[in-house]
C-alpha cells in the first residue's frame, strides 16, 4: 500500500521511469478504480499548488474588493442606487513585478531538477529508526478544546470563551493571550494551562510550553498525563531525547495511558 | 496565453491579477449595479449581492491564474454567469428546494460566456472542497503538503523541518493519499463528478 502511494506520487511528480513506469501505465489501464484515485490525486495536486502559490496575490485582491464592497455599501446607504457614482480614495498599487519572481521560481526548479537525480541514487525509502522531530511529526496532534459550560465570575469566563473561540478557530496567539489574563486571576486552573501550553505549541513555541506542562504532569489534575505525554513531545521537538524518554518511562510504569503509542516511541528512543 | 488570443476585455481580469486599484474600481462601477439587480430580484439582499460579486471576482482571478485560461466573450457576460451560478448555488443551499433564477439583463449571456463561468465556478468548487479536506489533515501533513505545493523540493521540506529526505518523501505520498481519501468520502465528490 505504502509502496503504491508512493509510485502515485512519484508517477505523478515525472519520476517513474522503466519498468515501474510501464507498470503502472499498464494498471492505469487496466483498473478504473486505481485510475480514478491517480486522477483525484493530479487534480489535487493542480488545485492547491495554485492555491498556494497566489495565496497571498489572492488574500491581497480579497482584501482590496471587501474595502470596495464596504464603500459599495456607504453609497448604497447614502443614496439608493447611487453605487455608480461612488467616488474612491485610491492609492496607486504597489506592483510587484513577477518577472523576478518567475526568474527565481525558474532557477529554483532547475536546481532541483539537476539535484533530483543525484538525490534519487542515495534515496533511502525510510530508514527503520525516526529522529526526534520525525517521531513528534508521527505522534503530535493537537487536542480538541470543547466548550463547555463553567461557573465562574461573569469577566473571567467572557476571557475563557474568548480563549476557546480563538483557540478552536486556531488564533493560538490570540487564544495564548486571553488564557494569560484567566491565569492570572484563577492559576489553579488547570484546564486553561493545559490549552494554554497545547496554544504555544502550536505556535512553535515548545520551550515555553514547557513550564506549564511540567506543573501539571506533576499535579494530580485530569490533565496530568495528557501533559505528561505533551512535555514528551515538546522534548522530542527540542531534540532533548533523554528527558522524553524520562517522561515517557514514568508515564508508561505509572497508568495504563497511550501504551502503543509510547512503547513505539520508546523504541525509537532506544 | 498570450494577450492576442483574448477578448479586449481580458483587461478587466488582468487588472484582478495585477491588483490594479483603478481599473478595479471601474469594474465596480461598471458592473456591480446588474449583478445587485440580478440578486435582489432573485430573494437577495444587497449584503448578498456584494457577497456574490466578490466571490465572482475571486473566482475569475482563480481561473485566471491557470495556464490555460482564456476569454473569448465580453467579461460582462462572463462575470454575469458566474455570478448567477455562484447565487444558484447559494440558494439551493439555503434549502430552497426547485430554485430558479430569473435573469434581470437581457442577452447578456453567451454561449461561450456560459462555457467559461460553469467551469470557472466547478473548479472554484473542487477547489474548496480540497482546501476544508486539508484543513481535516493533521499538523505534519499540512506542514509537508503546503511547502511542496509552494515550489519548495522535498529537499528543502526535510532540512526545514529537520527530518530525513526519505522519511519526507514517504510522509509526502502518505498525506496525497489521506487527502485522496477524505476528498473520495465527502458526498460533494460524486456531486462535482471530479473523476
Amino acid at each position: 500500500m505504502e509502496e503504491q502511494e508512493l509510485h502515485i506520487d512519484q508517477y505523478l511528480s515525472g519520476e517513474l521511469s522503466g519498468e515501474k513506469l510501464r507498470a503502472f501505465e499498464d494498471r492505469l489501464t487496466s483498473d478504473p478504480n486505481f485510475a480514478k484515485k491517480v486522477e483525484l490525486a493530479r487534480q489535487i495536486n493542480l488545485e492547491m499548488q495554485l492555491h498556494f502559490e497566489n495565496k497571498e496575490s489572492r488574500q491581497e485582491l480579497a482584501n482590496l474588493l471587501t474595502d470596495f464592497g464596504n464603500r459599495q455599501e456607504l453609497g448604497s446607504q447614502e443614496d439608493g442606487e447611487s453605487s455608480q457614482k461612488i467616488l474612491l480614495e485610491i492609492e496607486k498599487p504597489k506592483q510587484e513585478k513577477t518577472n523576478q519572481k518567475g526568474m527565481r521560481r525558474f532557477l529554483h526548479f532547475a536546481a532541483v531538477a539537476a539535484c533530483a537525480a543525484a538525490l534519487l541514487l542515495f534515496f533511502r525509502p525510510w530508514s527503520s529508526s525516526l529522529s526526534p522531530a520525525e517521531l513528534y511529526i508521527e505522534q503530535y496532534s493537537p487536542p480538541d478544546w470543547q466548550s463547555g459550560t463553567r461557573s465562574g465570575e461573569d469577566q473571567e469566563q467572557k476571557l475563557l470563551d474568548n480563549a476557546n473561540n480563538a483557540f478552536q478557530s486556531k488564533q493560538f496567539q490570540k487564544a495564548e493571550k486571553h488564557l494569560s489574563k484567566y491565569l492570572q486571576e484563577q492559576p489553579e486552573d488547570a484546564e486553561a494551562r493545559y490549552y494554554r501550553a497545547i496554544a504555544q505549541m502550536e505556535q512553535g513555541r515548545h520551550q515555553s510550553a514547557i513550564s506549564d506542562l511540567q506543573q501539571l504532569g506533576n499535579g494530580s489534575s485530569v490533565y496530568r498525563n495528557d501533559a505528561n505525554w505533551y512535555l514528551s513531545l515538546c522534548y522530542l521537538k527540542l531534540n532533548k531525547k533523554s528527558e522524553a524518554k524520562e517522561v515517557l518511562t514514568k508515564l508508561l510504569s505509572s497508568e495504563k495511558y497511550r501504551n502503543k503509542e509510547i512503547k513505539k516511541t520508546l523504541q525509537h528512543l532506544d | 496565453m498570450t494577450q492576442e488570443h483574448q477578448h479586449p476585455d481580458y483587461k478587466y481580469v488582468l487588472a484582478l491579477i495585477q491588483n490594479e486599484h483603478e481599473m478595479i474600481q471601474e469594474i465596480y462601477r461598471l458592473f456591480f449595479p446588474k449583478i445587485k439587480r440580478l440578486i435582489t430580484r432573485n430573494s437577495g439582499s444587497h449584503e448578498d449581492a456584494k457577497d456574490i460579486f466578490q466571490e465572482a471576482l475571486l473566482a475569475v482571478y482563480d481561473q485566471a491564474k491557470r495556464s490555460d485560461f482564456r476569454i473569448s466573450c465580453p467579461f460582462d457576460a462572463y462575470l454575469y454567469s458566474v455570478c448567477r451560478n455562484l447565487w444558484l448555488s447559494q440558494l439551493r443551499k439555503r434549502k430552497k428546494q426547485g430554485v430558479t433564477v430569473k435573469d434581470t439583463e437581457q442577452s447578456v449571456e453567451t454561449k461561450d460566456a456560459l462555457i467559461l463561468a460553469e467551469e470557472t465556478t466547478t473548479n472554484q468548487s473542487k477547489r474548496k472542497l480540497f482546501i476544508e479536506m486539508f484543513d481535516k489533515l493533521g499538523e505534519s501533513c499540512q506542514a509537508i503538503l503546503s511547502r511542496n505545493w509552494k515550489g519548495l523540493s522535498i529537499k528543502l521540506i526535510s532540512e526545514e523541518l529537520g527530518i530525513s529526505y526519505g522519511y519526507a518523501r514517504k510522509k509526502k505520498s502518505e498525506c496525497v493519499a489521506r487527502l485522496t481519501q477524505l476528498v473520495q468520502k465527502h458526498p460533494e465528490y460524486h456531486r462535482l463528478r471530479l473523476t
